[in-house]
């Protein structure tokens, strides 16, 4: 028993000794130091990744009738680590609007300007970036009119800088 | 007192979350963490100017001189129609007469009685001009005056006025 309780103390002793080395101090006979200081990769909580980066973009934008030209304005910013980088893409399935009340019509469109971008590790928040939806005026002339809708599908994905 | 307050409190916090869902613009990621999403893209029924994108044209002459004594084929009145109308609309353009008499200025007593026709044969009443939502066509009035009436008639400039009518329906 006493052997054991003094194996116990020793190893207690021994880690007691081991705090030591992970602080520092000046006195007398050490008058100046160094200290480490140093960032965690995660936020507060200890278990969330401080990566970020948000896309902020219209859920609808409306284009009046026989407009050429319109640009559609979307943000981005990221912080991200040194090695990533923010790749966002944005496209239509086949750059065709088309109408709920018929099937025989359907109105051409060109999809150019940021459809593509990959930037980073930082964006600065309220970067803007602009797309452009092309009509030219003979599309418009060959279709009734009515309400003709497509989707813009935006995909984000962070990737190798 | 503070059940109620608490309650008060709590739907108030539940309303502002609600805020977020009736904004204008979308986020990436989203709530549920999606990298992927959708915005659409659609076309308004008015052009930037605020009016109505729907439209048509008729266009027809203000005068028209037949020479005396003219046959139905060669008594005649062209216009042109062209339409850019909503999704199943179409447009009708009728061309009628109310006295379908052509008279003298000066002298009720004569005039020259005439009918519409489709055709330069006259042989069919003039039909109405119907178009769908996008068309173009031209069509010929042909004015159907009788040798007859001719014949009866001192010379002298006739006149009547044709009026001309679109409808889009």
């Amino acid at each position: 028993m006493k052997k054991l309780l003094s194996i116990v103390l020793a190893i207690a002793m021994v880690f007691s000794l081991s705090v030591m080395a992970f602080a520092d101090e000046l006195n007398t006979g050490k008058t100046s130091g160094e200290a480490v200081v140093k960032t965690s990769t995660l936020k507060e909580d200890g278990h969330t990744s401080a990566e970020n980066y948000t896309v902020t973009y219209p859920a609808e934008t409306t284009i009046a009738w026989e407009k050429e030209s319109t640009d559609i304005e979307y943000t981005v910013q990221a912080q991200l680590t040194w090695d990533h980088q923010l790749k966002l893409d944005v496209a239509s399935a086949d750059n065709k609007m088309s109408s709920d009340n018929q099937d025989d019509y359907t109105l051409d469109y060109t999809l150019t300007g940021d459809t593509s971008i990959q930037d980073g590790p930082v964006i600065a928040e309220g970067t803007t970036k602009t797309l452009n939806i092309g009509i030219p005026a003979e599309n418009w002339a060959k279709v009734p009119v009515d309400e003709y809708k497509d989707t813009l599908t935006f995909t984000s994905q962070l990737v190798s800088a | 007192m503070k059940k109620t307050l608490a309650l008060v409190l709590a739907l108030a916090m539940v309303l502002s979350l609600a805020v977020p869902a009736f904004a204008e613009d979308k986020k990436l990621p989203d709530a549920a963490g999606a990298t992927k999403g959708t915005s659409e893209i659609l076309t308004s029924e008015t052009k930037s100017d605020g009016t109505s994108a729907a439209s048509f044209e008729v266009n027809y002459p203000a005068k028209t001189t037949f020479n005396w004594g003219d046959t139905v084929a060669d008594a005649k009145i062209t216009y042109t129609a062209k339409t850019h109308l909503s999704v199943g609309s179409k447009l009708t353009v009728s061309v009628t007469s109310e006295k379908s008499k052509m008279t003298l200025a000066d002298n009720a007593d004569y005039g020259l009685e005439y009918t519409l026709k489709d055709d330069a044969a006259g042989s069919a009443p003039l039909a109405d001009l119907t178009l769908n939502e996008i068309a173009s066509a031209e069509k010929t009035v042909y004015v159907d005056i009788p040798q007859a009436q001719w014949d009866a008639a001192p010379v002298g400039q006739y006149s009547d006025i044709l009026t001309f009518e679109a409808t889009v329906s």
